[in-house]
């Protein structure tokens, strides 16, 4: 396993290049110069040149890159030309923000799916199915900045259980915070999960090994839970890896409705200020996390089935 | 989430890029407006004092009483700064870091209460003037410190007032009162002009830009670490700050000079909520007393909210949308006023600012030297159809309107230019931009006619600035210069020393720039729009933004 992760880790490096290349040079693409920006529209041009030639954004953009890149391997990636702060600093401080949105999320959407999944399995065609796929496709269709500011109404002001925004501070004050947050995040990707992990158990069900199991004298629980979700669980960690990956962007939303200080909201301001060392860091760090959490994937599904080897 | 919100902070503005300077003075310039108290005492026509218009849509502020001390004022804005540095250009365009910083810097003179057309003395306690009007003597406050215990001199006014003179891009360098800054005693500077200013001057010190800073301090450390730990002689001081500033902490300033308790809140707490939405929750839940920049289309029902305040407050400055006067037919003045004819204003004011705020008859606001006589223009397409057989394009023609993306304001005074346009034979195709990309093109000149965000409003405090960006650009991407006879004009408005002069000249100036050879499209004058908690008493929004938060107090 060890040499799959470090094979994993270096295929991952020329996919790294790759994004890093195609984002610097499609925001070098879009109108709008840092050094106006910082100095404003009445400066003569000379102005800016002197600040785009200290700041070094006057070299060839293939220097440009090179030099990112040389910091990036050593984990540098220079001073945010907005913020006049370390880009590392800057990101390391709102990493954990986002993280921990999206794990909690994602705890909270499968706590809501295996449970959801399985009644609607077992009641196929039910009322219960028939109530759980309609109201998931229901808020699957929500925008999420909707639903972010219902539950916000509704649980922060109408009956004042939960915070309407803002990034608490000690342990329970983080997930007290984040509680809503990532209820919202978890609302528009728990029907997917549903929806995959019913069809999948639907599907288990009518397996031979089942049979087997019920004709050993195996409890419905035990056959459920020990033997058919395990087997119907692995096309539903393949949509979690797939979802992760647009978590990163629907953190961008909750984190704007919530007033959150995480990397998605960081990453749209500094777009907005062509803040190109800042973009260029975000860029490196979402690339790395969207990596790791496909290979985890790939090690989740290695431990669900004995039969797939790494 | 106000997706228009979102795209706006996008510049900003706002951090995200900082608005562009021309558009962020609100409250800068505002505070040099009042100079006329402070420069004149005795000025006081009908024409220069702050209108506060019809009472029917403005609010008062918040209760006053018996102050009660301690507790959190937390605020929620939209746009966080991303420098202290109070002679950064960056931090300088934008009125959000304004709103923090004064509460930590001063000038020597402040803006007063909103209904005196006034500034007050603060770090200079008087002045003198000489007989010619060159020289200016300024007595600096015994006794103040900074918040970190050390005396303020007159030394460190020297050097701040030279510290401002260094940045490119800011209202003193581009007047240049001063040729020179001297400290004729241990609290004594003096400035000499080049040329008298009776009324710019005052209205300049009154900027937070001009803020006094520690000099030892701030040569020791620099303008960047000095604008992650400022120090100042404000009613508050900064505590603490997430990185990128998206939490900003702001504590008593236990030096504070002013005494008499203040300020009465022992911290303030600046939260970035980009979503009005969201700024709005806050305070009906309790997270925050007061949430700024409320989005028109919800004013009336905040109103209408139980638990909370909706204040409206006079603004100085109008909505300004820009012509490309370098481009085609936009140079012809036929055309432009043709268009300013086919304005349906009373339909944009009641659709899109629902009815807040009075028609403007200037491209600068309402304050400063404003000349009530100018005429609004009237909705008239008859008209405006007889200018446009006398220009270029007699049968109309195909333009571009752009707006912010984003901004909700901005679509909808698009949407119905584009429909009342149509009317003259102008088709108009609407495009929305993001703000950053927007404001680049329309500084390299390829935008023909943009709707600017209500906050990006021409904010008149300072007359002479904006008079002359619109009328003698010297980078006209956009903008040609206007006559040569009403720049002439400009530069005897600048120099003329009697208050009757300079109200004759810059009423004059008003007409030419609105109605003689319109170089741009204003429709609504401005209002502050702020929600506080009913707990916050003695809170007042003042015309030019500015926060006098040293006098607020929260009821427990």
């Amino acid at each position: 396993m060890l040499k799959y992760v470090g094979l994993r880790l270096l295929q991952a490096i020329p996919v790294l290049i790759g994004i890093t290349v195609a984002s610097f040079f499609l925001i070098h693409l879009v109108p709008g110069d840092p050094a106006r920006i910082e100095l404003g529209p009445r400066v003569p041009l000379s102005a800016v040149r002197a600040l785009d030639h200290r700041l070094g954004l006057d070299r060839p953009l293939f220097d440009q890159y090179l030099s990112f890149l040389s910091g990036a391997v050593h984990l540098q990636f220079g001073e945010s030309l907005a913020l006049h702060q370390g880009v590392g600093g800057v990101i390391k401080s709102k990493l954990g923000v986002t993280a921990l949105l999206m794990v909690y999320s994602l705890l909270i959407s499968l706590l809501l799916t295996v449970p959801l999944a399985l009644l609607a399995a077992i009641r196929r065609d039910g009322l219960a199915d028939h109530a759980i796929r309609i109201v998931g496709m229901t808020l699957f269709v929500m925008p999420v900045f909707w639903l972010g500011l219902l539950l916000s109404l509704v649980f922060g002001l109408e009956l004042g259980v939960l915070p309407t925004g803002g990034y608490g501070q000690g342990v329970a004050g983080v997930l007290y915070s984040l509680t809503l947050p990532a209820l919202t995040l978890a609302l528009v990707t728990a029907p997917m999960f549903v929806r995959s992990l019913r069809a999948s158990i639907l599907q288990a069900l009518d397996g031979g090994f089942v049979e087997a199991a019920r004709a050993r004298g195996f409890s419905e629980r035990r056959v459920l839970f020990g033997h058919c979700l395990r087997n119907a669980s692995i096309s539903t960690v393949t949509l979690i890896g797939l979802v992760m990956g647009w978590l990163v962007s629907g953190t961008v939303v909750v984190e704007n409705v919530f007033a959150l200080p995480g990397l998605g909201s960081q990453l749209v301001s500094s777009v907005s200020a062509r803040d190109f060392p800042m973009i260029q860091g975000l860029v490196v760090v979402l690339a790395v996390a969207v990596v790791l959490i496909n290979l985890l994937t790939d090690l989740t599904y290695a431990a669900l089935d004995p039969r797939v080897r790494l | 989430m106000d997706i228009g919100q979102a795209g706006r902070t996008m510049l900003k503005p706002v951090h995200q890029a900082a608005r562009m300077r021309l558009w962020c003075r609100r409250g800068t310039l505002a505070a040099i407006t009042l100079a006329v108290a402070f420069a004149c005492a005795g000025c006081g026509g009908s024409s220069t004092n702050q209108a506060t218009g019809k009472a029917s849509f403005y609010t008062a502020g918040t209760p006053g009483g018996t102050p009660v001390h301690g507790g959190t004022l937390t605020i929620d804005t939209g746009v966080v700064p991303s420098t202290f540095d109070p002679f950064s250009n960056a931090g300088a365009a934008q009125d959000e870091l304004y709103q923090i910083e004064e509460q930590l810097f001063e000038p020597m003179p402040v803006p007063g209460k909103p209904s005196q057309v006034k500034i007050e003395p603060a770090l200079a306690s008087s002045y003198s003037v000489s007989s010619n009007g060159l020289v200016w003597t300024f007595h600096i406050r015994e006794g103040v410190r900074f918040s970190n215990g050390e005396p303020l001199t007159g030394e460190d006014v020297v050097f701040s007032l030279k510290k401002i003179e260094s940045p490119t891009d800011t209202e003193v360098t581009d007047t240049k009162p001063w040729k020179k800054i001297s400290l004729v005693g241990p609290m004594t500077v003096q400035l000499q002009l080049t040329a008298p200013q009776n009324v710019v001057l005052p209205e300049l010190l009154a900027l937070y830009q001009a803020g006094i800073v520690p000099k030892r301090l701030y040569e020791r450390e620099g303008g960047t670490a000095f604008g992650l730990h400022p120090i100042g002689t404000g009613p508050f001081m900064m505590k603490s700050a997430t990185p990128g500033f998206s939490t900003v902490r702001e504590v008593r300033n236990p030096h504070y000079w002013r005494g008499n308790g203040q300020p009465y809140v022992n911290e303030l707490v600046w939260n970035q909520v980009e979503s009005s939405n969201s700024r709005v929750l806050a305070v009906r839940s309790g997270a925050a007393q007061i949430a700024l920049d409320i989005p028109y289309s919800q004013v009336a029902s905040l109103k209408a909210t139980p638990g909370v305040r909706m204040l409206v407050a006079p603004e100085w400055g109008a909505t300004i949308n820009v012509f490309n006067r370098a481009k085609a037919p936009f140079n012809e003045p036929n055309v432009t006023k043709a268009l300013l004819y086919a304005t349906p204003r009373e339909e944009i004011m009641k659709a899109v600012y629902k009815g807040i705020g009075e028609p403007a008859n200037s491209i600068w606001g309402k304050l400063g030297y404003w000349n009530s006589k100018v005429p609004l223009y009237p909705y008239d397409i008859a008209k405006a159809k007889e200018l446009l057989k006398h220009s270029s394009v007699p049968n109309g023609f195909k333009m571009t309107i752009s707006y912010v993306s984003g901004e909700t304001e901005g679509e909808l005074v698009s949407s119905i230019l584009q429909s009342a346009w149509a009317k003259i034979g102008v088709h108009a195709n609407i495009q929305s931009l993001p703000a950053t990309t927007l404001y680049s093109n329309f500084f390299s000149g390829k935008t023909q006619f943009i709707v600017f965000p209500p906050e990006e409003g021409f904010s008149n405090v300072y007359v002479p600035y904006f008079a002359s960006f619109y009328m003698d650009n010297t980078e006209p991407g956009w903008a040609p210069p206007v006559s040569a006879s009403v720049v002439a004009k400009l530069e005897q408005a600048r120099v003329a020393t009697s208050p009757a002069e300079q109200e004759k000249l810059y009423g004059e100036l008003q007409y030419d720039t609105y109605f003689k050879e319109p170089v741009a499209q204003s429709i609504v004058t401005l209002a502050s729009l702020n929600l506080v908690s009913e707990s916050l008493h003695g809170f007042q929004m003042m015309p030019d933004t500015f926060m006098r938060l040293e006098q607020a107090w929260l009821q427990k």
